[in-house]
């Protein structure tokens, strides 16, 4: 006799010498073979309301004020909703984050600017509207789904767009789109979920989401050239940015057990010194920007990452 | 003997309401039957985890308001559950 269950599939009670135990059992009633294609597959619907330029375009322009802002790659995250009565109307909030290079930490959606109209929410989701996904910046890096994008995305079903390659210079960027949905990802195309058209002149973020965006703050150190820090920031020191400590430690540690790897490092500095000049680019500006990344890279490797998980239970 | 006795999916005095779970757009529907006597998280515990990581919502909303995952559910209820909390990362 054949068990067939709602949600557990086919089950036979096998008898055995020792006694009797459920074993799964192909489904006498069965009627339908699925493809490996078809069960990887995605099929987006054609009906699908797309993000409007204008809203889109001023999330691009954060992704862009973000990056390379003088010497500074950041990331930059963002959630996207969806008019619970009508939802083709998409919008897009700007929560409270501590970004670095390579990556975005969110403690918690309740504390958010609107990208349109600089509103602050407090509580997420806002009555009226549905969470339907994610974006964030991958600033100059390819824009790809990481691991840790896996570990939050694909339990959080819906959109999620990466970012990418973004060229300040040229204006341009790349994006990796994807839709979450039982726990997986399925690769789509861009124009299947954004409007392409013409940027809209003079459309960008509202001021007020830079305030929910903080970085590592300038590293705590000068260089062997003693350029004093506050020369030539590269950030700007007005009231819209915020920053969290620096990872500098005044503590002196003993660096023999990793000396071969500081003697490499220090040997990959010197041939970087040199390809500068041989390019004709100032050497002390080059590590001066590379400053930025080792302090990142402290940060990231320090006992409070950003990528620790960040839940907490609310009621 | 009793181990291999089976009760069917649907059976449970007639009770046919459906108590509904959302997380984002997408949703599952239970059978009050297999609803009953379960609290909200229990629920999408059990029921939800197929189409989200249900061990990350860290809220419960019916009806607009925000409940308890402990609360125990009501026949014919909307139950969304929100995640609020997320890194990313290259």
């Amino acid at each position: 006799m054949v068990l067939r269950t709602s949600r557990d599939g086919c089950w036979d009670i096998k008898d055995s010498f020792w006694g009797r135990y459920l074993a799964p059992a192909v489904d006498p009633l069965a009627d339908t073979v699925i493809t490996d294609e078809q069960l990887e597959g995605f099929e987006i619907r054609a009906d699908v309301p797309k993000i409007p330029t204008a809203l889109w375009q001023r999330w691009i322009a954060l992704c862009f004020e973000f990056c390379g802002k003088s010497n500074r790659e950041l990331e930059v995250s963002c959630r996207l909703l969806r008019k619970t009565d009508d939802p083709s109307v998409y919008r897009i909030l700007v929560p409270v984050q501590k970004v670095s290079m390579a990556s975005v930490r969110v403690d918690t959606f309740d504390k958010a600017i609107d990208i349109v109209t600089g509103e602050t929410v407090q509580q997420y989701p806002p009555p009226g509207w549905t969470p339907c996904g994610s974006s964030h910046s991958h600033n100059t890096m390819d824009a790809f789904f990481s691991g840790t994008d896996d570990k939050y995305e694909l339990g959080d079903p819906g959109l999620h767009i990466v970012v990418g390659q973004i060229n300040k210079q040229l204006g341009t960027f790349k994006l990796a789109v994807s839709i979450t949905a039982n726990l997986r990802r399925f690769l789509i195309e861009p124009a299947d979920v954004l409007e392409l058209s013409d940027v809209v002149p003079d459309v960008t973020f509202h001021p007020n989401v830079l305030t929910a965006v903080s970085f590592p703050s300038a590293p705590g150190y000068t260089t062997a050239l003693s350029t004093p820090l506050s020369y030539n920031s590269p950030w700007p020191t007005t009231d819209h940015y915020d920053s969290f400590p620096s990872t500098y430690s005044s503590r002196r540690v003993d660096l023999a057990p990793v000396q071969d790897y500081v003697n490499e490092f220090n040997a990959a500095t010197q041939r970087l010194i040199d390809a500068a000049r041989a390019v004709q680019l100032d050497p002390a500006e080059v590590l001066r920007q590379m400053s930025w990344d080792l302090d990142d890279q402290a940060y990231e490797a320090s006992s409070d990452p950003l990528l620790a998980d960040p839940f907490w239970y609310s009621v | 003997m009793a181990l291999f006795n089976f009760s069917r999916p649907s059976s449970n005095n007639g009770e046919s309401q459906v108590i509904r779970l959302l997380i984002n757009d997408e949703s599952v529907e239970v059978s009050m039957a297999e609803a009953q006597g379960k609290t909200v998280s229990e629920l999408f515990q059990q029921f939800a985890g197929s189409i989200a990581d249900v061990s990350r919502i860290n809220r419960y909303v019916a009806q607009g308001r925000i409940v308890a995952g402990s609360t125990p559910v009501e026949a014919g209820t909307v139950y969304s559950g929100a995640v609020a909390s997320e890194s990313k990362g290259y």
